[in-house]
Order: C-alpha cells, then structure tokens, then sequence
C-alpha cells in the first residue's frame, strides 16, 4: 500500500515511543549464532547495557550500517 | 448496496468512542441509511443506549457469541428501526476469547471479516463498538473496518494511547496486508479552554497535522443524559448535543469521500 496517513502517523508513533512493538506481533525474527572475538564482544556488551538495548539490537545496528556502507 | 464499516477507536477507556458510534449511527439512521450497530463489547454500553433510546428489548434470536461460534450473524440481528439494526450484546461475550484460543494465532484476528462480508450488501454504514483494549475483538474489529477514526479525548494519557493505537493499526495492517484506512483523529475535548486540554490539542495536532478534525467534541452534561436516559431530540440542549456530533460525522464522511477517490 502507498505511504498513507497511517502509514505516515503509523511509523512516527513508533518511533516516539522508541520503537515500542504491539504485542501482537505474529513472531520474532529468528536468530543465529555468530562468534565475536572476546575483546570485541566485551565492548558491544557494554553498548547493550548503557543503552539498556539487546546485545543482538545493538549487533543488527551495527552490522547493518556497515552493510549499508559496503554498497 | 456495499456498506462501508466504520469504528471509531482508541484502547484508552472513557473517550467517548461508544457514545460517539451510537449518535453517528442514529444520525445516519434519520438520514435514512440503512445501518448495523454491531456491540463487540462484552460491557454491553451500545446496546444499553440503544435500548434506552428506542425503548426496545433487543432480542436477538441467537447472542453475538453463538452467532461468533456458529460463524454465522444473521441470526445475532435484531431490527430497531427501518433504517437501523443491530447486533445486541452481553457479557457471554467475554467468553469468545476463551473460545477463538482453539484457533491459529493468525487467523483468530480475521473470523468477524469474514462473518460481515456476508452482511455488508445489506448496508450502508457498519457500526462496531469496541472495549478499550488490545485483544481478539478489537483486532477482529479493525480488521472488518473499512475507515477508523482515533478518538482522542485531551488528557495527556489518552494522547500516549492515541500513538500506541496508531502504531499497533500500522503493524496489524501491515502483517495482514489489510485495506482499512485511518481517517483522523476526532479530538473529545473535557474543558476547552484548560490548560491541559489546549496542550494535548496543540501535541495532537503537531503529530497528526491535517489528520486531526477540524470539528471536535466538547463535554456537555446533555450527553452524559442521552448515555443514560437514550437519545432525545426535543429541546434546545439536545439538539446543541447532537449539531455537535452530526458535524463531526458529516467531516468523517467527507474525508472518508476524499479517501474513496
């Protein structure tokens, strides 16, 4: 569907209540395991619990812009 | 005919969104549409004003939630008027949630679409009140609606509830791929020239912009007595009441118009 009004008010409401998700969402997204050298892991653990987010959040943010960049 | 179904919501409580259904549809009812109120709100406060206002017992031959279990309304529907039926409820209601668990997750959400689309033909307007929550009947209700309109009554919890309404519409549609269309936002305004009432107004229109209806609804004691007493149209105060509402019908039918071309 084109960008409407919901669509519009849809995405901006989520983000003003920092991407708070309905509870009923069909599912998460499934993960998989990936190694992290220690050092590394040690600092995204520590990302994760300043901004109290999910380390596998923070992995998904940071993995993704440097995808973007790739392109 | 193939009747458009409208609902007007918010899961935040006492907003004025049942009394809001019930005017709209006996306003359209005395244009002459043909309209269902259907009350998915196992509180039964549709019905009770609807019985108030047109005196009548609405006996239904099977209740809404034999008629859900059978997948079948027809029988759930009793005529009020010419112009106006509805399905009645009662709080046997509550137990469709129970039942509908039998049911995959996915297509729990999408039974009451299936159910109206029988009906729609019969239509012009289609009516679902809803209770002030997120659960099976007010997903299945969205997910029947053509055109929502968020009610949004000028308290600051009521505009929190207002974002997380939108936000869940966005993904239920979108998980769904469904078709039903925000219209706006009708402001329910509790003292409008409080401070309180003209910020959330001011926040309100901010967020939503043009999405916001120019004509808005003001608290007035009449109205507390026609969710009482029924609807009247007699003297000065209840027809101040109801100008007020069939003004912010006649908006949301215009936009809905806009939305159609």
């Amino acid at each position: 569907m084109a960008e409407d009004f919901l669509n519009k008010v849809s995405k901006k409401a989520s983000e003003q209540l920092k991407n708070l998700k309905s509870p009923y969402q069909f599912e998460t997204e499934r993960t998989k395991t990936v190694q992290l050298r220690m050092s590394t892991y040690k600092e995204v653990k520590r990302i994760a619990f300043e901004n109290d987010e999910k380390i596998v959040d923070v992995l998904e943010k940071i993995i993704r812009e440097g995808l973007a960049k790739r392109k | 005919m193939n009747g458009k179904t409208l609902l007007n919501f918010n899961f935040k409580g006492g907003v004025g969104k049942t009394t809001l259904t019930v005017m709209e549809t006996y306003l359209l009812g005395q244009e002459g549409k043909k309209v269902l109120l259907i009350d998915f709100d196992p509180q039964g406060n549709a019905t009770e004003i609807m019985k108030e206002t047109y005196k009548a017992d609405l006996k239904p031959e099977l209740s809404l939630y034999e008629g859900l279990l059978g997948g079948d309304l027809s029988k759930s529907i009793v005529s009020v008027t010419n112009q106006i039926d509805m399905i009645p409820t009662d709080w046997t209601l509550s137990l469709w949630i129970g039942a509908v668990e039998k049911v995959s997750r996915v297509k729990r959400n999408i039974l009451l679409p299936q159910m109206l689309s029988k009906l729609k033909q019969n239509y012009d307007y289609i009516f679902i009140d809803v209770p002030p929550t997120i659960n099976v009947f007010t997903n299945n209700a969205i997910m029947a609606s053509d055109f929502i309109s968020i009610v949004l009554q000028t308290q600051k919890q009521s505009y929190t509830s207002s974002l997380k309404t939108a936000t869940h519409l966005g993904e239920l549609r979108e998980q769904y791929n469904g078709s039903f269309q925000l219209v706006g936002v009708i402001l329910y305004l509790m003292k409008p020239r409080a401070k309180v009432d003209t910020e959330i107004s001011a926040q309100a229109k901010d967020f939503f912009g043009e999405g916001v209806f120019s004509n808005s609804i003001r608290t007035q004691e009449r109205v507390k007595t026609f969710a009482n007493e029924g609807i009247r149209n007699k003297d000065h105060w209840d027809k101040r009441a109801i100008q007020m509402y069939q003004m912010v019908l006649n908006e949301q039918l215009l936009r809905i118009q806009q939305l159609e071309e």
